[in-house]
């Protein structure tokens, strides 16, 4: 909770955060602001709510995206006192059903593996090839909109072909449903002159615990993958998804700080290698060679993990610029959520649809035909949503974008 | 708040646009003030009718109304003073017209000025009253307080691009003030009355506002000081020289610092004052404007000065100055903004004694001034009971140096229950009482606004 009594007790209430935030832009009322979340964090330390019912409601009702911190001048992580206080309700409240499953099967190691088999198999020849006579809601996403799940990524060990030697944290959705985004960035990372690793002992990085206030699960899951990323020498510790890297980088040492001064040590001697893919890959840019001209409008989609949590956003754009041909638009209106929120979507449809349909709308404006971007579940959102708009645009990500252009 | 009661404001707006419970009442206890207090009840307009019904039923069954944009105000005006119902027009915010022909924009009370100016700029126009707060703050809140802002050297404040207002009444009456044409002067100017008088003589629902062509290009340049004089200096002598900046902005060292953390423009921390400045028209004339500019810079001192390159930069430098206020949590938990404002020749004479003033009580100062207008922000940054009542003595011992010079203790920021208490070294006893009268005769029953500024 230290976190949370921090960001109260600074919180000016300027409000420079309440009109940024994409489920005040649709709800229009101040209790669910982030400002608000802060104030109403400080009533529950207080003691002066007569229940917290409602408070866990509108705490609930956060997308996590970190908007709000990107324009808090003070600098406050409001996300953070938000996933406090969600921790603490629940260990008084337990999880729900919902959570209860998503704990169980990304908590363990080989029931990650059995559930996404299974969920490829059930979803690959039952739901995606028999056309439903109703369209079945996944929170947000329709499920005839999500693409076919491609089979899982094999581990790889270094191959010994390169002195400079990479570890790639693949995270669940590209490793299990994505494969094809995971195999891309391989591809780009050997082409960059990287050896790179995929190994049989990465763990959930462990957001979405956090995220759903599961911190049992999510130390034990912790202390695994630093004892992965500190098992031997490593340059980088890439990830193609922005989320897990903020988990591993900034979360890990926040929480093993108060938890575990020992690992909180040893995550300290390897934070400095971890980066998104689009930062290393940016970094060596020349490295990619000449790449394949493509004439077609590109438009970018800033995943709100990397842009606000991590501050990356020119480094995708050089890359995207680097095909030659490409003609590419920003997006009216700047970075802005896609919807997905990780679980938000299921647990508050309604209102991940409308930031959906904003996105869609600004992607329809550009014209563009490929829409790119940096993280898996903002492309699954936007496969959805353009889906949804029957729009004329690619949705892949940057390292797929890259791997078929070299 | 009577179950009855809530029903009938049901009635009125439906069951999603009225909100009872502790904590949506706790989210509209507060705004960008100190202080707090609760409303019964939080209701939701969408059409100026259902206002008129609300403001009906608060005649009939005496409730306060207090109205309410974005609650990013500093002084506490839309805080539900005396409880009552919050009526917050942040989901009436639609654009009606933008007319380019006729160069005006017809916006709902709840518009957010920085979604206006986004509608605005393709389109090649601009509403020039831009705020510290432009990205929260509603046409309706800054016609309540009259908001001035960055540019009011140039372009002036809310109160000179109003063209027509539609203003529900205390009785529930709707009058339509203003015409749409740039020139009228039939009758008393009733809208410049409602303009800045913190929503306690009407409720401002709808807007038409004068609209501008957007000048042909802007540039950005900054200069670095080693004193604050110096920096006061240039200013005069830019105004001296006749040259006519969109915006000239001073921060001190300690704000310096603070923006510097957040935005990382590449600000020199070191600097005892930073200038910034917007020169916009023509390309040429801009061109040789800077020229002359820097010349001033150079003469006055300047350790370091320079222009932006790109509109990035633009950006980037504006980030930085529209940052300053809010940036100072990280120096103290509470920070409490002042609004002096002074003939800008007086300005460092203001700030030097300002400085002595706080070093003599021991609080912590932070300085940031649209200097151009001679509008003077010092925040005083406290984490006590005790130092804020040291603030207050500070206020009470410059005021009367500010009033004698011939300024005012609040330029932009409105009155609210913030000021209440010092309005008497300002304004004189057969005013105060002409105004009294006034908000007699518009609201007799005294239900909009309660305690804000006058009773």
């Amino acid at each position: 909770m230290e976190r949370a009594k921090d960001v109260v007790k600074r919180c000016l209430k300027c409000g420079f955060c309440v009109n940024q935030c994409p489920v005040y832009k649709e709800m229009k009322e101040e209790a669910i602001s982030p400002r608000a979340k802060i104030r109403l964090i400080k009533a529950q330390m207080d003691g002066t709510l007569n229940n917290d019912r409602v408070l866990r409601k509108i705490l609930n009702n956060c997308l996590m995206c970190e908007t709000c911190f990107k324009n808090c001048p003070s600098g406050l992580h409001a996300a953070d006192a938000i996933a406090d206080l969600r921790v603490e309700f629940r260990k008084k409240y337990g999880l729900d059903w919902k959570k209860k499953l998503l704990k169980a099967a990304l908590g363990d190691k080989r029931l990650r593996k059995l559930s996404a088999y299974w969920a490829r198999i059930v979803y690959n020849n039952f739901v995606s090839n028999i056309p439903l006579p109703v369209d079945i809601p996944a929170g947000a996403l329709k499920l005839s909109n999500i693409p076919k799940i491609s089979k899982a990524l094999k581990n790889q060990s270094l191959s010994g072909s390169n002195p400079k030697k990479v570890l790639y944290f693949v995270g669940c959705v590209d490793r299990f449903l994505f494969s094809d985004t995971a195999k891309a960035t391989i591809k780009v990372l050997n082409k960059i002159g990287f050896d790179v690793e995929v190994s049989a002992e990465e763990r959930c990085c462990g957001i979405p615990l956090m995220i759903g206030g599961d911190s049992g699960s999510l130390l034990k899951t912790i202390r695994k993958n630093v004892d992965l990323f500190t098992s031997r020498y490593y340059d980088y510790i890439v990830s193609s998804c922005p989320t897990c890297i903020v988990g591993i980088k900034k979360n890990y040492g926040e929480i093993l700080k108060e938890a575990d001064p020992e690992y909180y040590e040893k995550h300290k001697t390897v934070a400095g290698k971890m980066l998104d893919f689009t930062s290393l890959v940016a970094r060596n840019v020349e490295a990619l060679g000449p790449l394949k001209e493509l004439c077609e409008t590109v438009t970018y989609h800033d995943p709100c993990h990397l842009a606000n949590s991590l501050g990356v956003t020119a480094e995708p754009r050089k890359l995207i610029k680097a095909v030659p041909g490409v003609k590419f638009k920003e997006l009216r209106n700047g970075p802005s959520c896609c919807g997905s929120g990780g679980f938000y979507h299921v647990y508050f449809p309604e209102i991940a649809r409308k930031i959906g349909k904003r996105k869609s709308d600004a992607i329809a404006e550009t014209g563009a035909s490929v829409t790119l971007t940096a993280c898996p579940a903002c492309k699954l959102q936007l496969i959805n949503f353009v889906k949804n708009d029957n729009l004329k645009t690619k949705v892949m990500h940057i390292a797929e974008y890259l791997s078929e252009r070299m | 708040m009577e179950k009855q009661l809530i029903n009938s404001l049901r009635n009125i707006f439906g069951g999603e646009n009225v909100k009872t419970s502790q904590e949506e009442l706790i989210a509209y206890s507060y705004d960008g003030y100190l202080k707090e207090s609760l409303p019964e009840a939080v209701v939701f307009p969408l059409k100026t009718e259902e206002v008129v019904s609300l403001v009906k039923l608060a005649n009939e069954e005496s409730f306060y109304i207090t109205s309410r944009g974005s609650g990013s105000n500093l002084c506490g005006a839309s805080i539900p003073k005396k409880g009552g119902v919050v009526l917050c027009f942040s989901k009436m915010n639609k654009t009606i017209e933008i007319n380019k022909e006729k160069r005006y924009a017809t916006i709902q009370a709840g518009k957010i000025l920085e979604e206006l100016e986004n509608e605005l700029t393709p389109m090649g126009f601009t509403y020039p009253v831009d705020l510290g707060s432009s990205r929260i703050a509603t046409i309706g809140g800054s016609i309540a307080l009259n908001s001035g802002g960055m540019k009011a050297l140039k372009y002036g404040v809310t109160r000179d691009y109003l063209l027509e207002l539609e203003v529900v009444l205390a009785d529930g009456r709707i009058i339509k003030l203003g015409t749409k044409t740039k020139k009228n002067v039939v009758g008393y100017d009733l809208m410049s009355l409602i303009c800045g008088s913190e929503g306690t003589l009407g409720i401002v629902t709808q807007a038409t506002v004068k609209i501008l062509v957007k000048p042909e290009t802007r540039k950005v340049m900054v200069a670095h000081f080693g004193k604050m004089q110096d920096a006061c200096n240039t200013i005069n002598e830019i105004l001296a020289a006749g040259l006519m900046p969109a915006a000239m902005e001073i921060i001190d060292k300690l704000v310096i610092g603070a923006v510097e953390d957040y935005v990382k423009a590449g600000l020199d921390k070191n600097a005892e004052a930073l200038v910034l400045m917007e020169l916009d028209g023509s390309k040429r004339q801009v061109e040789e404007d800077i020229v002359r500019i820097f010349e001033l810079f150079k003469k006055n001192n300047a350790t370091r000065s320079e222009v932006a390159r790109s509109e990035t930069e633009n950006e980037n430098l504006w980030l930085a100055r529209k940052s300053a206020l809010p940036s100072m949590a990280r120096c103290k938990p509470i920070c409490i903004a002042e609004d002096l404002t002074v003939p800008t020749k007086n300005l460092y004479e203001v700030i030097t004694r300002l400085t002595e003033l706080t070093k003599k009580h021991g609080v912590m100062l932070g300085l940031i001034s649209h200097s151009g207008d001679g509008n003077l922000h010092p925040h005083f940054l406290i984490d006590t009971k005790e130092e804020e009542e040291k603030a207050d003595r500070i206020l009470e011992e410059i005021t009367p140096l500010v009033v004698s010079l011939g300024g005012t203790l609040s330029g932009e920021h409105g009155i609210g229950i913030g000021k209440k208490k010092f309005l008497g070294y300002q304004i004189k006893e057969t005013e105060l009482n002409l105004m009294k009268e006034v908000k007699k005769f518009f609201d007799p029953k005294g239900i909009l606004n309660p305690g804000s500024f006058i009773d």
